[in-house]
């Protein structure tokens, strides 16, 4: 397993690598860059000092060198004015938008993003795990009918209509505000039993608002599989063996559903980031997300960089988990499909 | 030598990562930990290049590599474990592995081995005759490498 586990990280590497060459190509494609177009602003408005500290920026992150040895300087690779100063050494550049480093920009922003979409994919999980096993248990019944009903109402909810249809009942019928991970009044607050009370009433709607409509596709998916697996022969012939139908259940065709589930894991954390966007920027969460829109529409690319390449980082550890545990769970070759090596 | 090529390359990388990492970082200390796994991974490779497999009646005896000599006797057989490790999404690809136990030792082998297949079919035969249980997964895949009958679908 420590073998397979290592295989799986070395090819991580190269990704990782060409991701962030597609991210760093990707953001140069517009031209011009975010302190290009000031300083030629700064020049005719005659402001000679901002010009020439745009221009001091601009060498000092290499950005008047050519892409190749940027990327390189961005990641800390290639030494650039400072050295080998970059994404490995911690220097995650400077964000021209907000003017501070993109370190102090996403500081307090990764915790609740990592935080509220890893909470996410664990609600969508507990959540339609069992609603998809009841709805298949029961084809064709009320159950059955009441869950996908629920399933299809998931779907085709959006997140952000979700969200301000629950902030502004929330408010009108109950008087309390969902926006944000605290209530106002702890913002600025130290930490306390009640900030930590509301940090987590907050964080549960938010949390169950993002997995909503992951959970309804869940089911759907989920009882499609599991109704496969229940015609097979093998539960035929164990049910005649007298198992009990829970074990049953629970030991062979349930294992069997949810392997397409976990290999999925590594594309779900990513989509939750990016769907969460405008979640985020209607319950005013502290997230990346409406920090990244804000960058990649003033093109401030070492922060929008960055951001993308932490939701790429997210896919690839989200793949090689999933990869490992599928390794544990089902270490099988798929029967009629033949072997390569 | 796929595996020994990755291994060098995955070890130079990481060392030379380390070296432009500033000292007790949290980049430093993920790197540190990879270049530990690299370096068991290489380690691992070496010992089995340089491992010889003699099979016979009797059992199965490993020499050379970093572990030194090993023996499976085929009566003592208790634990007879074949997996499969993809190394795509779509599983076509991978290798498999098997893991042979008795008390006192116990082998580790993947399909990587010259006439692995003819050692399979050997070890196979020695776990039914030791009454050795399987799992469902061994199961499938000794059905997929063609030891066993395939299930009628």
């Amino acid at each position: 397993m420590l073998r397979y586990a290592v295989e799986r990280l070395i090819l991580m590497v190269p990704a990782f690598v060409a991701i962030a060459a597609l991210i760093f190509l990707v953001i140069q494609l517009p031209p011009g860059d975010y302190l290009s177009n000031q300083i030629l602003e700064l020049k005719s408005q005659g402001d000679a000092a901002g010009a020439a500290k745009a221009e001091y920026l601009r060498k000092e992150y290499s950005l008047d060198k050519p892409v190749i040895e940027q990327f390189g300087v961005w990641l800390g690779v290639w030494p650039g004015p400072r050295g080998f100063s970059g994404l490995l050494q911690g220097d995650f550049g400077y964000s021209f938008e907000f003017k501070k480093p993109v370190a102090d920009v996403v500081e307090y922003a990764l915790g609740p993003t990592v935080l509220v979409n890893v909470l996410a994919v664990v609600a969508i999980y507990l959540i339609a795990l069992p609603l998809g096993i009841l709805a298949a248990t029961k084809q064709y019944s009320l159950r059955d009918y009441t869950i996908a009903g629920f399933a299809y109402v998931a779907m085709a909810t959006p997140g952000f209509l979700l969200a301000l249809i629950v902030l502004v009942y929330a408010n009108s019928w109950f008087g309390v505000s969902i926006g944000g991970l605290v209530d106002p009044q702890y913002a600025e607050a130290e930490w306390s039993f009640a900030k930590v009370q509301s940090l987590v009433a907050h964080l549960a709607v938010a949390v169950l608002i993002i997995a909503f409509s992951g959970v309804g596709s869940m089911i759907r998916r989920l009882r499609a599989n599991l109704l496969d697996e229940l015609r097979k022969p093998y539960v035929t012939a164990a049910r005649a063996r007298g198992i009990s139908e829970t074990r049953l259940l629970l030991r062979y065709p349930v294992r069997m559903a949810i392997i397409p589930f976990i290999a999925d894991i590594g594309n779900l954390l990513p989509s939750l980031v990016s769907g969460s966007v405008i979640v985020s920027v209607v319950l005013s969460l502290p997230t990346v997300g409406p920090i990244l829109v804000r960058a990649l529409q003033a093109q401030d690319q070492f922060l929008a960089g960055f951001i993308l390449l932490f939701a790429a980082a997210l896919t690839l550890v989200g793949t090689v988990v999933s990869d490992l545990l599928l390794g544990l769970i089902d270490p099988r070759v798929r029967l009629g499909q033949g072997h390569e090596r | 030598m796929g595996d020994m090529v990755r291994g060098i390359v995955a070890v130079l990388v990481a060392l030379f990562l380390l070296m432009i990492t500033p000292v007790g970082s949290f980049v430093f200390a993920g790197m540190a930990l990879l270049l530990v796994l690299f370096a068991l991974y290489l380690g691992g490779t070496v010992s089995r290049w340089t491992s010889i497999v003699e099979v016979d009646d009797q059992g199965l005896r490993v020499t050379g590599g970093v572990l030194g000599r090993r023996t499976i006797v085929w009566a003592d057989l208790q634990r007879f474990e074949l997996r499969h490790f993809p190394l795509s999404r779509d599983r076509k690809t991978g290798y498999m592995d098997l893991k042979l136990k008795t008390a006192t030792a116990s082998v580790s082998i993947d399909d990587k081995l010259d006439r692995f297949h003819e050692l399979l079919a050997r070890a196979f035969e020695a776990a039914r005759k030791a009454d050795v249980g399987l799992s469902d997964v061994t199961h499938a895949n000794l059905a997929a490498a063609g030891i066993i009958a395939k299930p009628k679908a």
